[in-house]
Formats: structure tokens, C-alpha cells, sequence
């Protein structure tokens, strides 16, 4: 009888099945209709705005192609394949990618930080960080899909470590600044200042290269791109740079005189054998 | 760990070093209320500063006790500095 209770699925149907045993059978049909995208989906809706339309972005990317599923180490839709693949977002669309340490931060203080971080530059993002699954993906990071199960093979066999692990030991938070803006770093110095020991950096990565504290601060005094590009430009306009400018502008000017030579030549050429 | 009778605390730490996850747990330690009344003194060392990694507490009898975070664990810390603060708690509960 129980194998068929098993089988049968349908305990009502049973001719001696105690009332208890049918209303236990309800309860775990009831269960095992809530499907696990809306468990799922929980955590994503209490998420803050940005990282919640940053996940919109990702999904949209990195949609997959209709009936193939990704085939992802954790659960397609668990909280740490999502952290992935917010961590992959941010890590590939900010130039910009410091590393902070914070210390029990009161509710009230985290957001006169956001608010201040906010004033300096729109972009400026800061968030703390779950420092295990950020280890994880910065070692996946130079894979297309870190979250893959195909990625994390590849990482334990390899044993890939990254530079920047050794930031995560500890409370940390990521600062994030979209452009590769001097002014903004500076900004974001002058308010982790004010904080003392509540938030200080640590080191990070401004563009493609992987900086400790001298490295941010040597950044921070320099001037940004468009001035340097102004600077430059400026200079070579001036009476020192004019025969830099001429020099660089008589070989390719001579190149397309010769070429427009030699195109009247041919034509000449073509006309006179279609004369002959 | 106790934290109630410190009153001043420096840590110096290189974040690259290994030093960090002693130093940082020991900075996490810290409560938020502490933040009045005790003093803390950080400095984030790079490859080219001199000082060397170090913590440093000044108890409310003005002891001070340090240690290097290189060699020593944060459980080394917590007995270190428990076993003062220790006495310090039976000599407050006495003289009440």
C-alpha cells in the first residue's frame, strides 16, 4: 500500500488511508507547487535599485539561447550565482575599483557615506562585499562565465590566485567609480578621510592595473584626461611645437600628393589607350 | 575580547601583508560606542613606508601593552590583553 501511495501520488483514491495520512499528503502537494524561481526571486526584489537593474543588465547579456540553461555551479538562480554575476558587472563596467575596510558601521553613517559619495560624482557606487564569493570571483575573473561549473574546474585544477585576495581578509567594501577620473578619486579620498578608522582604503584597481595605497595616491594628483589632451594639444599649437606639427603633417600630406601623381598618371594612361 | 578599558589603540598594518587579518579583526573588534572614549590611531603602511606593522593599546591605568600582528595571532592578542583588563574589571568590582 505505501508503494502505491508513492506511485499512485493520489492518497484520496486509497480505500484504507488514515485522515492524518491524506491531510500530510495535502500539505506536501501544496509545497511542492511553489516553484523555486519564486523562492528565488525574494532576495532579488530587496536589493538596492542599482543592483537590481545591474542584474537586469546581466541577464539580459548573458540570457541563455532559448532551451539551452546555464549550466552553473550553485543553483541557476541561488543568491551566490547572483553575487557572481553582479560582482562580474561591476568589475567590468567601473574603471575604477577600490577596496575599503569598514568597521561596524551604524545604519545612519552608511548612508551619510552614500549620500556624501553620491555629491562627489552620480557614478560613485559603494558596496559591501561578501568577501568569500569575491575571492572566488576574482580567480574566475578572466573567465567568460565565472559562475560556470566549467570555470570553477578549471580554478581548483590550475589553483589560480589573484593579487587582490589579499584585501579580503576582513570586513570590505567595494568603491566604485565609472570613469577613469582622477578628480572623482580625489573626492572619494576627501570623504573615506573624514571617516578616520571607520572606512579607509586599502588598494584596488584603476584600470587595468593593480594598485596599493601610494599607487591611489599618485593617481589622485594627477589631472584628468580631456586637461592632459588640452595640455598637449596646446603645446604642440605653440611656436616650439609647430615644427613637430609640420614635420608629422609633410609625410603623410607627401604620401597623398604621390598617390594623386600617380592616379593622374594611370588615367592619363587609360585615356590615351582608349583613344588608340 | 574586553575593550572596555582601552583607551588609546594604534595599529599599523601592511593590507598586502600578512599581518592584515589580525590587525583588521582586531580593528573590527571594536564597538561603535568605544568610538567616544577610546582613541584610535591607524596608519595603512605601502612598500615604501618605514614603519614597521605593529598594535599598540593603552589601558585605563595607562599601561601599555603591543605586540607584533606578524608573529602573533588575534587569539594571542585576546589573551594578552584579556588577562590585564581582567584585573582591571576585579579591582573596579572591589573598589564598588
Amino acid at each position: 500500500m505505501i508503494f502505491a501511495n508513492i506511485v499512485g501520488g493520489v492518497a484520496a483514491s486509497l480505500p484504507i488511508v488514515s485522515s492524518k495520512l491524506v491531510m500530510r499528503q495535502a500539505f506536501v502537494y501544496t509545497r511542492s507547487n511553489l516553484t523555486p524561481t519564486i523562492l528565488g526571486r525574494k532576495f532579488v526584489t530587496t536589493r538596492r535599485q542599482s543592483a537590481v537593474e545591474a542584474v537586469e543588465i546581466k541577464q539580459k547579456e548573458t540570457a541563455p539561447k532559448e532551451g539551452k540553461k546555464r549550466n552553473t555551479r550553485k543553483g541557476e538562480d541561488s543568491r551566490k550565482t547572483y553575487l557572481l554575476d553582479v560582482y562580474k558587472y561591476f568589475w567590468n563596467n567601473n574603471d575604477i575599483v577600490l577596496f575599503a575596510h569598514h568597521n561596524n558601521l551604524l545604519a545612519s553613517e552608511n548612508e551619510q557615506i552614500r549620500r556624501q559619495l553620491h555629491k562627489v560624482g552620480k557614478d560613485i557606487q559603494i558596496r559591501k562585499l561578501k568577501t568569500k564569493v569575491f575571492r572566488y570571483f576574482l580567480r574566475a575573473s578572466t573567465f567568460d562565465d565565472p559562475a560556470s561549473k566549467a570555470t570553477w574546474r578549471k580554478v581548483k585544477r590550475k589553483k589560480i590566485r589573484h593579487p587582490l585576495e589579499a584585501l579580503l581578509k576582513g570586513p570590505t567594501a567595494l568603491i566604485m567609480i565609472k570613469s577613469l577620473d582622477p578628480k572623482a578619486l580625489k573626492g572619494v579620498w576627501k570623504v573615506l578621510k573624514k571617516q578616520n578608522d571607520k572606512l579607509f582604503l586599502l588598494g584596488g584597481r584603476i584600470g587595468q592595473e593593480l594598485v596599493d595605497l601610494d599607487g591611489i595616491n599618485k593617481f589622485k594628483e594627477l589631472s584628468s584626461l580631456p586637461e592632459l589632451r588640452a595640455q598637449l594639444v596646446g603645446l604642440l599649437a605653440m611656436s616650439s611645437g609647430a615644427g613637430i606639427v609640420k614635420t608629422l603633417q609633410s609625410a603623410s600630406s607627401g604620401l597623398a600628393m604621390t598617390l594623386e601623381s600617380r592616379r593622374n598618371q594611370l588615367e592619363d594612361k587609360n585615356k590615351e589607350q582608349e583613344k588608340e | 575580547m574586553i575593550t572596555k578599558y582601552f583607551t588609546k589603540i594604534i595599529v599599523k598594518f601592511d593590507p598586502f601583508g600578512s599581518e592584515a587579518r589580525t590587525a583588521r579583526t582586531m580593528l573590527s573588534l571594536i564597538p561603535p560606542k568605544l568610538r567616544s572614549t577610546c582613541d584610535v590611531n591607524l596608519e595603512v603602511l605601502t612598500k615604501s613606508s618605514k614603519n614597521k606593522p605593529l598594535i599598540e593599546v593603552t589601558f585605563k591605568d595607562k599601561t601599555i601593552m603591543k605586540g607584533d600582528p606578524k608573529k602573533m595571532g588575534m587569539d594571542d592578542f585576546t589573551h594578552l590583553f584579556d588577562r590585564h583588563s581582567r584585573a582591571l574589571q576585579f579591582k573596579e568590582e572591589i573598589s564598588q
